[in-house]
């Protein structure tokens, strides 16, 4: 039996009277008006709640479980944590609503409105979610595998780091989303939109992108093995450090692609050398993109490349704007000039030991850089250290900063100094 | 259901010593002593002090003394930080901004802590000497 009956529930909301706690078990509900109530912890597992509003309620922690809340109002309210285990929203309002942390495991989300609803660290397995309404909500490190979003309004949606193992996107609108790290091994996304969405490092083994649109999308160092990409469309997509091939690309519509260690459009590859580019990265057993750049390029007018075994000592170096420099070999006390937006790489195998550089450059170090100068780099706009890379000096950033990006297992020893 | 934490959240301040032994989240502000098993710093948070945690994760400010296992690093890190790491990560900006910013610190991740730390001031050169602060060491509380 709930501890109160509706109309001892309306009275005391109307009265502004907590209901934290409150046993309210399987009540009927439905069409109450529950606006500002304050229902913190309180047990609805199984109540009526169909187009009841609860606009701005304190709903933290609540037991919603197959709870019936079809056509609810619930905007802006706080469900952080609150448990909806195969609850039953379908047509609610959510907009704005607070659900992180939340359970939602099976629930029925399907034509909900949830546009800038936080989700963080929700869990979402099996929720269905079609034609759900999602602009701008957040899900970060949300678990949404097995979930159905199919046609839903994902527009810049922010699922970074979620788990999206075996959902489902068909026709889904993703653009401008944030995918950055999320899992979507083996989903479903066939001719969902991803235009402008950002993929960087996203995992998409197995994944069916079949008639997907990937334009500007940031794809940089995303996973695509095993994935269906039959009709998937490619332009201007940024494939940095992804593992896109030939293989890969087998049925893929391509026009023109930017391997850009930025992101940012500046090595762009029409189609007609995309084979030649990518058939360049496996040549020399190198899987870099950035090398088979260096290499392949198609107007490769302002790179430098430094082999193995090349020794560069006390030697003055400048190089042009948007110069691509890659070093294999070792540099040793020289002191180095770029200009504004040249990159340079320092592969595996490369060193560069007391050296100083100077300028608004870009450095990409998957191998060692180490200066006692102080600064030993003066000026970079960006400085990414790989895995495999080691840091050890003082930055000097310029205005405005240095954009740092470091990567597991890189080593430093770094002091960074504002300008 | 979700694991226990403890939430420091947005508008609430701490001061003094906070030791837990299951997560911490901090959306408001926490200054002092911090020693817990993972760690994360919402945007809204920020942590002053001394840190000592497995994981961290951080969107939001930083300064002072920060030892953990791992970190996950967005946001800003303040002047006189010191951050030590067994591994950090600060993902690449796809935009204007930097995913981090990063002040006067002074970071060693994956280092052997026997090494001896890079120099604390600019070479002495002639007429620069005196243009610019020496580089801030890392301070205790």
């Amino acid at each position: 039996m709930p501890e109160f009956t509706l109309e001892e529930v309306i009275e005391r909301v109307a009265r502004g009277e907590s209901l934290e706690r409150a046993d309210l078990r399987e009540l009927d509900l439905a069409k109450a008006n529950l606006d500002n109530a304050n229902l913190r912890r309180a047990d609805l597992e199984g109540a009526n709640l169909e187009e009841a509003t609860l606009r701005r309620a304190n709903l933290a922690s609540v037991s919603l479980r197959d709870a019936f809340l079809v056509r609810a109002n619930l905007e802006g309210a706080n469900l952080r944590g609150a448990d909806l285990e195969s609850a039953n929203l379908e047509g609610a309002n959510l907009r704005g609503a607070d659900l992180s942390r939340a359970n939602l495991e099976g629930a029925n989300l399907e034509g909900a409105d949830l546009t800038g609803a936080r989700l963080p660290s929700a869990q979402l397995i099996d929720a269905k979610l079609g034609v759900a309404t999602l602009e701008n909500a957040v899900f970060t490190n949300a678990d949404l595998r097995n979930a159905y979003l199919g046609g839903a309004n994902l527009t810049a949606v922010d699922f970074q780091n979620a788990i999206l193992e075996s959902a489902n996107f068909e026709e889904a609108l993703l653009t401008g989303a944030n995918l950055r790290d999320a899992v979507l091994r083996r989903a479903a996304l066939p001719g969902a939109d991803l235009s402008g969405a950002k993929l960087e490092r996203a995992v998409l083994e197995g994944a069916d992108l079949s008639q997907v649109s990937l334009l500007e999308a940031d794809c940089r160092h995303a996973t695509f093995h095993g994935a269906r990409l039959k009709g998937a469309k490619f332009s201007r997509t940024h494939l940095y450090g992804s593992d896109f091939s030939i293989e890969v690309a087998d049925g893929a519509e391509v026009d023109e692609v930017d391997f850009s260690v930025a992101g940012d459009g500046s090595q762009l590859i029409p189609a007609s050398a995309l084979a030649a580019f990518l058939n360049g990265k496996t040549d020399g057993g190198t899987a870099s993109p950035q090398a088979a750049a260096v290499a392949v390029a198609p107007i490769p007018t302002n790179r430098r490349y430094f082999g193995h075994g090349d020794v560069l000592r006390d030697a003055s170096l400048e190089f042009d704007a948007d110069s691509i420099v890659e070093v294999d070999g070792r540099f040793l006390k020289c002191n180095i000039t770029l200009g504004q937006g040249a990159q340079l790489i320092i592969g595996r195998e490369g060193l560069l030991d007391g050296c100083q550089v100077h300028g608004s450059g870009i450095l990409v170090i998957h191998g060692r850089f180490t200066s006692e100068a102080a600064p030993g780099i003066d000026g970079a706009r960006r400085i990414i250290v790989g895995a495999t890379g080691c840091l050890r000096a003082t930055v000097k950033q310029p205005a405005g900063h240095t954009h740092f990006a470091f990567e597991p297992g890189c080593v430093l020893r770094l002091k960074t100094e504002t300008a | 259901m979700a694991e226990k934490l403890t939430i420091v959240e947005e508008g609430s301040e701490l001061t003094g010593t906070l030791k837990s032994t299951c997560g911490v989240t901090v959306s408001g502000k926490v200054s002092g002593e911090l020693h817990a098993p993972a760690l994360v710093v919402a945007t809204t948070g920020a942590v002053h002090g001394t840190v000592k945690v497995e994981k961290l994760h951080s969107q939001g400010e930083l300064s002072g003394r920060i030892d953990a296992d791992t970190i996950e690093l967005s946001g800003r890190i303040n002047d006189q930080t010191t951050i030590t790491a067994r591994s950090l990560e600060v993902k690449s900006s796809s935009g204007e901004q930097p995913t981090a910013l990063f002040g006067n610190c002074v970071i060693e991740v994956g280092v052997d802590p026997n090494e001896p730390a890079l120099p604390t001031a600019p070479p002495a050169k002639e007429g620069k000497g005196k243009k610019g602060q020496p580089t801030p060491e890392p301070t205790g509380e």
